[in-house]
């Protein structure tokens, strides 16, 4: 009996020790910076990573635990949009504290930067844009610990002070700006150009006018009818606000 | 000439005294007081010198004999043929009291802010040759007297029903507009008489031939009848005006619809009286190529303005350096990705689509001469335009900033804006410009569309196409957008030329007054 006993209780463990075990494959246990108490996360649940690839982003998402939190996320299936997967994912896991996510999102095909608290203002939105800019083509070439590792890699630069390349932001704006200041410039051709009509108004302003009257008498004429129905519609109230949200993000489809 | 009685020298009139002087032995004369023999008779036309260039057939009066060097409507430098002519006598002038150094200085003013005119606009020697000209103007008066009856009405809903109880009003008005002064020249363009309009019609005197020693005037060549119509629907909209703000009018809602169109009509005039003056105007004139452009200053109350061409050079330079400010602000605030790069891009086509397809409407007018009512009738349509051409592109800012442009910022800017529907925007955008603008109205031929409207189109097109393939790389979103752009500053490129052909006018000879060449 006891041995029966032994045998199961051995069958339960070995079972709790192969799925516990699963679970560490794909789900890294969270690391705390026991300088800072800031936390990361890395959750590969579309089996993107190989082990060795894990344990190498680890190192990096450890490295940005000085600054803030840190997730990587990785999904198969979505059955919202990514941006509020994304939002809805981080404040399960930080709440409102500072941090950014890495989210791939293969449902959906797109790979999104999601920041909050102070880790926001260095990782802007526009940041997270130009960083998904930057390595999105990775995603598509199915090299997604490269591409991880690239954004990640950013993402510390940033945050460590540095700068990151943005080519075509420069290009962008440089050809903006051109054509901006033309149309600016056309603007004033146009405001301060000679030859304008006045209108009529300006016209009778210098025109020397004597107008008097009588006070006008009314002499009743008749009376109309007009069907004219009154609408009895009224509009609903509203009440209420949404609540504020914090943090946001950029991202790119691969 | 008018002859000094003291040396015989010839006597011109005089700013500053306001009299006629006499550069040998200083003499002054009051004009009134000097008069040739023929000046003398009680005429309805006075004799005069007729200047006729033999270039664009331009003519110009003077009381002097004296050959003329230059043309002041087409800017040409030649030696004005010259004969004995009878003109009609106009009523009243107004002299000259600002002079040419006052003249000078207020178009210098003026020019100072056009910052992108060609350099020859400033150059000393250019502005010496402004030129006292004496403009023929109609001065139409105005006088309603007597008892008007117009209509008023008070309305009041009870149940579904609108009580409208109407009423007649009567008034007794007294009303006299004395001197709205429209151009009588047919060279004269409209649009610069306006721009330095006023003059102060108080400081009118009888004219006398003498008053024209030392100027020139120009022939008045439109009827009396050409404004008339005008200027009297200005002075029926003030009286208007005037008694719909009264409180009895405002309670019986004369202001509103057919009750003011019948306040309006029980204003009519019932007297009307049409003077021919002579105004005082500095003119000056830039030729280049085979186009002019003019200047003028208010000779009475020194008021400037001016055709005024842009210098491309000039322009692009100073969009260039303008162009550097603006990109270190881009690059503070800005990061933009790629989709709305394209989406920016592709709008800013369709603005300058807008924008060509106005200046083409405004092109089309200005060379059938609708927006000038002399020169209509010295085309021979006696001034009267039958309907003013519509302007075209309202039609396209309704359709794509009413119905489109809403849906692109909320739906497409926020989101990122790729995909089919971005596509299909694009599209229907630029086929709303093209039908909207050009072939539904029927007043912009498509062959005269076609290629003002082909740059930006193509770059609406070409954002369209790549939303539509909806490409996962951003760099057929940044190609697209970098060939929109260019498209664009190409357009605009266009558009500052057809500026200046707006701004310049054909030489007179080809469609002035019939100049015998």
């Amino acid at each position: 009996m006891i041995k029966r006993m032994r045998l199961w209780a051995g069958i339960f463990c070995g079972l709790l020790a192969f799925c516990s075990c699963t679970t560490v494959c794909y789900a890294e246990p969270a690391y705390t910076n026991p300088d800072t108490g800031y936390q990361a996360v890395l959750e590969d649940d579309a089996e993107l990573l190989t082990q060795e690839e894990r344990l190498a982003l680890k190192e990096l998402l450890e490295e940005i635990t000085i600054y803030g939190n840190v997730a990587f996320k990785t999904i198969d299936d979505n059955y919202t949009g990514t941006e509020s997967y994304a939002r809805n994912y981080y404040s399960d896991k930080f709440g409102t504290a500072s941090g950014t996510l890495f989210l791939i999102d293969m449902d959906n095909r797109i790979i999104w930067i999601h920041s909050d608290g102070a880790v926001y203002k260095v990782i802007t939105k526009a940041y997270a844009n130009t960083i998904a800019d930057n390595v999105y083509q990775y995603a598509s070439d199915e090299a997604y610990y490269v591409c991880a590792r690239e954004a990640f890699a950013q993402i510390i630069s940033l945050l460590k002070g540095q700068k990151i390349a943005q080519p075509m932001k420069y290009i962008s704006n440089g050809l903006l700006a051109v054509l901006l200041a033309m149309l600016l410039n056309y603007g004033v051709v146009c405001v301060f150009a000679g030859a304008k009509k006045p209108g009529k108004k300006k016209m009778m302003e210098n025109v020397p006018v004597r107008f008097s009257y009588t006070k006008p008498l009314a002499v009743f004429s008749h009376q109309t009818r007009t069907y004219n129905p009154v609408s009895s519609s009224s509009g609903g109230g509203s009440s209420g606000g949404g609540g504020g949200r914090s943090g946001g993000g950029g991202g790119h489809r691969f | 000439m008018y002859e000094c009685r003291n040396c015989g020298g010839n006597l011109k009139f005089d700013i500053g005294s306001q009299k006629l002087f006499c550069e040998y032995c200083g003499t002054l004369e009051d004009p009134y007081n000097v008069y040739k023999e023929r000046d003398a008779e009680e005429s309805t036309q006075y004799d005069v010198t007729v200047f006729t260039c033999p270039q664009c057939g331009g003519e110009i009066l003077s009381e002097d004999t004296t050959a003329a060097t230059f043309c002041n409507f087409c800017g040409g430098a030649t030696i004005l043929n010259s004969r004995l002519g009878k003109e009609r006598r106009p009523h009243h002038i107004i002299p000259f009291t600002k002079t040419r150094e006052d003249c000078r200085r207020a178009y210098a003013k003026m020019v100072r802010r056009a910052i992108f005119a060609p350099k020859e606009l400033r150059d000393e020697a250019h502005i010496e040759k402004f030129r006292g000209i004496y403009m023929p103007y109609w001065i139409y008066s105005f006088k309603t007297q007597g008892m008007v009856y117009f209509n008023g009405s008070k309305s009041q809903q009870k149940g579904d029903y609108l009580i409208t109880r109407h009423y007649t009003m009567q008034s007794n008005v007294d009303a006299v507009y004395r001197g709205i002064a429209y151009d009588a020249s047919a060279a004269f363009a409209d649009n610069l008489s306006g721009a330095i309009a006023p003059f102060y019609l108080e400081e009118e005197k009888p004219f006398t031939p003498s008053f024209l020693s030392g100027f020139y005037a120009d022939t008045s060549d439109v009827d009396s009848y050409v404004y008339e119509e005008e200027a009297q629907d200005m002075v029926m909209e003030d009286g208007c005006e005037r008694m719909s703000q009264n409180a009895v009018c405002s309670r019986f809602h004369v202001k509103k619809g057919k009750n003011r169109n019948s306040l309006k009509k029980a204003l009519q005039p019932a007297q009307t009286v049409k003077e021919l003056a002579m105004l005082p105007v500095w003119f000056l004139a830039y030729r280049k190529d085979d186009k002019v452009a003019y200047a003028v200053v208010n000779g009475q109350t020194g008021k400037a303005a001016a055709d005024l061409p842009v210098d491309m050079k000039k322009y692009m330079a100073g969009s260039l350096l303008l162009a550097v400010p603006l990109f270190f602000l881009l690059n503070l605030f800005f990061t933009i990705i790629p989709t709305r790069l394209l989406i920016l891009a592709a709008l800013l086509a369709c603005v300058c689509a807008y924008v060509s397809v106005s200046q083409l409407s405004r092109l089309m007018a200005k060379e059938s001469g609708e927006e000038d009512k002399g020169y209509q009738f010295k085309l021979g349509k006696g001034g009267v335009v039958k309907k003013k051409m519509k302007i075209i592109p309202t039609s396209i800012l309704i359709t794509v900033l009413g119905v489109f442009c809403p849906y692109i910022l909320i739906a497409e800017i926020f989101s990122g804006g790729s995909g089919l529907m971005t596509g299909v925007f694009f599209a229907l955008a630029a086929a709303g410009i093209v039908l909207g603008g050009c072939l539904k109205k029927r007043r912009i031929p498509f062959k005269k569309a076609f290629p003002v409207l082909v740059k930006p189109i193509a770059a609406v097109m070409l954002a369209g196409v790549i939303f539509v393939c909806n490409p996962v790389s951003d760099l057929y979103y940044y190609g697209g957008a970098a060939v929109s752009l260019c498209m664009v500053i190409w357009t605009l490129t266009d558009i500052i030329r057809r500026y200046n052909l707006l701004t310049m006018r054909k030489l007179p000879q080809l469609h002035k007054r019939g100049g015998e060449l």
